[in-house]
């Protein structure tokens, strides 16, 4: 840069401007700075002029240059930059003859000339020049013989009337947009770094610094911008100040005997828990302080082993329960009405469902009224019909909230409908875990996951299969992360094994000693706010939660249950919110510190106890922070409320 | 007293052998080793892999074959006596059967399976 040099420069040698950087470590060799700054501090000088250069900090830049040494660019390119920030089309063309051997392709040469002259005769345009516009067309343009399609283009912009016009229709936003430093922007790419820099440089290495940080941390979930990252110190966040779900806030001891499922409502506001002894709870989410508060309470009957799995409808109106024991039906409750059909439409429905149903065999054909209408708490069953041998002990809804699969591993696989009952059959299979999954052109596949350690991929309407994954050991549970690429699979003896859908390998083995060795179902869940958390129940009495694709494996243990931890839900839309359920038929609700210790300040006794896990017990200082908004009506938080409409 | 739920494993096979107490799947006929055992019931087949099993501590027990050091086999489920697992035999010609197990034919029940519809196809 041949500016003026600034007083107080001790040493007269600034003039040695270099082209390349082998001269430029010449010149730094000479530079007033003692010892010369090696290749890295040079490059982060430079870094740092073009920062200076872009926020407009032009002496600085001068006293940068003048006191290190080091030229910010090869001359010849900051001349180039200079003539085409102001316009001056002709004597950027000149500098670029002297630039055209440092050009990292041969063949840009044409291109980057082009560029130049669209640029200059979209401004002449602008600028009402017609006649010299039409010179640029003609005699430069047309010449290269290069994207002559463009040129066409070009030439229809003539016929606009004014700049108006032009913006309008050609798309481009006017030589006062920016366009400049954005075509400067662009033609930097030809050029290798050494001469010319990538825009921004600085802040973007920064910005890379920051989203590596956040990706590291293992409390993270909240969505802060990489912009408002402080840059002073290295982000992480403490296990208390973040939001992720450290302390028990509640502990919900309605149950009487083991608590073997859980599972949040896709909108966040119920859960359903799922008992030994068959009773299956509805529990509402309070919206402010994420209370659990008792609002159903079904049971399934004794006889049947206790509940195996529970699944909410994707509308959240619909639960979907599975026995334990071999059952030949699945029963489904409608927990909250539907928006209102009229009733002639209601008939059709129904009708055009029914004609293409149950090819084979007898079905039993549900009456659609009961269903669609709401409040009842009697659940609609459905089988096949078939025979009590048969088994159904897990299921899983596809995206329409009217059709689900269920089966279990005496090799029923079957596909329902809340019309028309059962549809379809797929045979032979022993299905240990369902879940469906959908691809990118909206087709809906079902998972299941077999006896034989196998996922496979089975498509009920076009009825072809294949196989994603082979496991080498039994397969006992399985879900989806939220964007349905990930599937965790709970693997005996092996612990968690997480599996990319998409390019079927093998991403991450979690080992966790309480996992899978001693063959008890334990369920795990995805949560948070990128669904990067993985949580799981564990034999040694504490939930495992996992920071996926993290730098270390370790989990966070949650302790302070008493029995195995047969479930975990994690809430989809309060993302700080987890709750297990255990063989010590309480259901405990992890929240973040200090939500959980102002959770635990209003409880009253009845029924709820204070927090006590047996984390370490920081103390933390943002309980002032914690919001304080608890309704007083909220005086008796586990009373149960059974109304009978849910919101 | 049971604590959770445990899980329950399937091997397949066109011929099941189950639990005839709790019809817990146990194993196939394609693990079948030999039929020509005998138990404290009566028969006895020897068979290759076995799930949903058991375990006693080791017992040391002479047996019409020899010497062998055996732990008893139970259901998973339900907790019905089954037969015996061999550990170690104490003569040569005898190691074939280690890592086996002994299951009576009264306390378990053969039904009707189906192949693989993936691998057999």
């Amino acid at each position: 840069m041949e500016n003026g040099c600034l007083n107080g420069v001790t040493n007269g040698n600034s003039g040695n401007h270099a082209a390349s950087t082998a001269e430029a470590a010449a010149a730094a060799a000479a530079s007033a700075v003692s010892p010369p700054l090696n290749e890295r501090s040079l490059e982060t000088v430079r870094l740092i002029g073009q920062f200076l250069r872009e926020l407009g900090l032009a002496h600085s830049v001068d006293a940068l240059v003048q006191e290190s040494g080091c030229a910010l660019e090869n001359s010849a390119a900051a001349s180039f930059r200079r003539h085409v920030a102001n316009g001056d089309w002709d004597a950027a063309e000149e500098c670029m003859q002297s630039l055209q051997s440092l050009v990292t392709e041969a063949s840009s040469a044409t291109e980057i000339a082009f560029r130049l002259c669209e640029q200059r005769y979209m401004e002449l345009l602008e600028a009402g020049d017609y006649m010299g516009a039409l010179n640029v067309l003609r005699n430069r343009l047309t010449p290269l013989k290069f994207n002559t399609g463009r040129v066409h283009e070009l030439s229809t912009y003539i016929m606009c009337s004014d700049a108006e016009e032009l913006h309008r229709i050609s798309g481009w936003p006017g030589s006062l947009g920016g366009t400049r430093e954005a075509l400067l922007d662009q033609l930097q790419q030809f050029f290798p770094p050494a001469v010319m820099l990538p825009p921004r440089r600085l802040l973007s290495l920064l910005d890379e610094a920051v989203q590596y940080q956040l990706a590291k941390c293992r409390y993270h979930n909240t969505d802060l911008p990489v912009a408002e990252v402080s840059l002073l110190a290295d982000h992480a966040c403490s296990r208390d100040s973040a939001e992720f779900p450290a302390r028990c806030g509640q502990v919900a001891d309605q149950h009487q005997d083991e608590v073997r499922c859980c599972q949040f409502s896709p909108d966040g506001r119920h859960l359903a828990t799922g008992c030994k002894d068959g009773a299956v709870f509805i529990w509402r989410v309070d919206d402010l302080t994420l209370r659990l508060s008792v609002a159903r309470r079904y049971h399934i009957g004794e006889e049947r082993g206790g509940v195996a799995c529970l699944a909410w409808s994707p509308d959240s109106r619909l639960l979907l329960c599975c026995a334990a024991e071999d059952s030949s039906d699945v029963l489904v409750w409608c927990v909250s009405p539907p928006p209102l059909l009229p009733p002639a439409s209601a008939a059709a429905h129904h009708h055009s469902l029914l004609a293409e149903s149950h090819p084979n065999g007898a079905s039993v054909v549900v009456n659609s009224a009961s269903v669609l209408s709401g409040g009842s708490s009697e659940p609609q069953r459905f089988s096949r019909g078939g025979t009590p041998e048969e088994s159904l002990t897990t299921a899983a809804w596809f995206p329409d909230s009217v059709h689900f699969v269920a089966g279990g591993i005496r090799g029923q696989f079957y596909l329902f409908s809340l019309e028309a009952g059962y549809r379809k059959s797929w045979d032979f299979i022993r299905v240990v875990a369902l879940a469906t999954r959908t691809d990118r052109d909206g087709n809906t596949a079902a998972l299941a996951a077999d006896s034989f350690g196998r996922v496979r991929q089975y498509r009920f309407d076009t009825m072809q299969d294949e196989t994603l994954l082979q496991e080498d050991g039994s397969i006992i549970a399985m879900c989806l992360s939220r964007d349905q690429q990930v599937a965790a699979l709970n693997v005996v003896n092996s612990g968690l094994r997480l599996w990319d859908l998409q390019h079927r390998v093998c991403l991450q083995r979690l080992a966790g000693p309480g996992i899978s060795q001693g063959g008890y179902c334990l369920h795990a869940c995805f949560g948070g706010l990128t669904g990067n958390f993985l949580a799981s129940g564990s034999q040694d009495n504490c939930a495992h939660v996992w920071r996926i694709g993290g730098a270390d494996s370790q989990p966070d243990r949650l302790s302070g249950h008493s029995g195995i931890v047969n479930s975990v839900a994690w809430n989809p839309q309060h993302h700080g919110m987890l709750v297990t359920a255990s063989d010590d038929c309480t259901i405990r609700v992890w929240l973040p510190t200090g939500r959980a210790l102002s959770a635990a300040a209003t409880d009253h006794g009845s029924g709820g106890t204070a927090a006590t896990d047996g984390s370490s017990g920081q103390a933390s200082a943002n309980l002032a922070s914690s919001p304080a908004t608890h309704s007083p009506s909220d005086s008796n938080p586990d009373e149960d409320d059974d109304d009978g409409i849910l919101e | 007293l049971t604590m959770g739920r445990h899980f329950i494993q399937h091997l397949g096979g066109d011929r099941v052998f189950s639990c005839s107490n709790c019809d817990c799947p146990l194993t196939n006929r394609k693990e079948l080793v030999s039929t020509r055992f005998t138990g404290a019931t009566g028969r006895a087949f020897l068979f290759n892999r076995v799930v949903n099993l058991e375990f006693s501590g080791i017992h040391d027990r002479m047996m019409l074959t020899g010497r062998h050091l055996v732990r008893d086999v139970s259901c998973k489920k339900c907790k019905a006596k089954l037969g015996w697992i061999y550990e170690f035999a104490i003569e040569e010609g005898q190691k074939y059967k280690e890592g086996k197990v002994i299951l009576e034919r009264a306390l378990i029940n053969e039904s009707e399976g189906f192949p693989d519809p993936v691998r057999d196809s």
